[in-house]
């Protein structure tokens, strides 16, 4: 592993990802694109962050997000995030700002994450 | 709004009124690889890849550890699709310990607040999800709306 330091800045990606899965009762509110249930936002940051920062996100990883706007079934999904410091000198965690957005560049959730670097 | 909007939110309206601060439920729920393969599928999840443990386990994603406030508090079958389901708003949830494929692990949720807003009747649920060796191994907050239909707009 690389010093936690040289970590913030960095910006990572996962996606584009097709959402296909659809929410009961979506369709009939919405009226139109059944809505792709907001799980599926939360699957696509965790399974980035996953991939960043690996075992250690099990233990330690915390991830807060608001849902702002709901991906319609056949959209494609992009989740990122921007390390943006790391909680104090003393610790190893990290700190990030996270999002998604369609194809369309749209905002559809965004929130903060954080977890250790290396135990 | 629809005649079917009307109905489900009468429906809906009667079951928030009933939800209490305070109420809880707790269950036991092993993650099959059933499950797990069901969710990677439908999310698009590449699994096991980075989800295998430090003895050779499959692990869950975490995204699948979490306390469902719809199946928990919300209105079930037979009601019509507008009161089922509903969708979250916000979500805050923390990771303690991996969780293993065919784990049982036992859920509390419980409600911290309900409230109506911009149309849409709304608990808060607070949760822990508890390993099999008794250690926590996630917990959260979730904002979720109780069902789809919601009040028209002014």
């Amino acid at each position: 592993m690389t010093n936690v330091g040289d970590q913030v800045g960095k910006s990572i990606v996962h996606g584009p990802v097709l959402g296909t899965a659809a929410v009961g009762g979506s369709a009939l509110a919405t009226g139109n694109s059944p809505a792709v249930p907001n799980v599926f936002h939360f699957a696509q940051m965790t399974e980035m962050l996953v991939e960043f920062f690996g075992p250690l996100w099990f233990q330690h990883g915390q991830l807060a997000v608001r849902y702002l706007k709901p991906l319609k079934q056949g959209e494609e999904l992009t989740a990122k995030a921007n390390i943006v410091s790391q909680s104090d000198h003393y610790t190893q965690r990290l700190e990030l700002e996270i999002w998604c957005e369609n194809s369309g560049g749209e905002l559809l959730a965004s929130g903060t994450a954080s977890c250790l670097w290396s135990s | 709004m629809s005649d079917e909007n009307t109905v489900a939110l009468e429906l809906i309206e009667a079951h928030f009124n009933k939800i209490e601060i305070g109420q809880f439920e707790e269950f036991d729920q092993v993650i099959t690889e059933e499950m797990v393969s069901e969710y990677v599928l439908e999310h698009r999840i590449n699994w096991p890849g980075n989800y295998i443990g430090t003895e050779n386990e499959l692990l869950a994603p975490p995204g699948i550890v979490f306390f469902r406030p719809a199946v928990g508090f919300g209105l079930k079958e037979p009601n019509p699709p507008l009161t089922r389901a509903g969708f979250f708003t916000r979500t805050d949830r923390t990771f303690h310990q991996p969780v293993r494929v065919g784990e049982s692990i036992r859920f509390r949720g419980e409600i911290t607040d309900k409230y109506l807003r911009r149309g849409y009747y709304y608990i808060v649920v607070d949760w822990t999800a508890t390993g099999a060796n008794g250690a926590l191994s996630a917990n959260g907050r979730e904002w979720h709306t109780l069902g789809w239909a919601r009040h028209p707009q002014d």
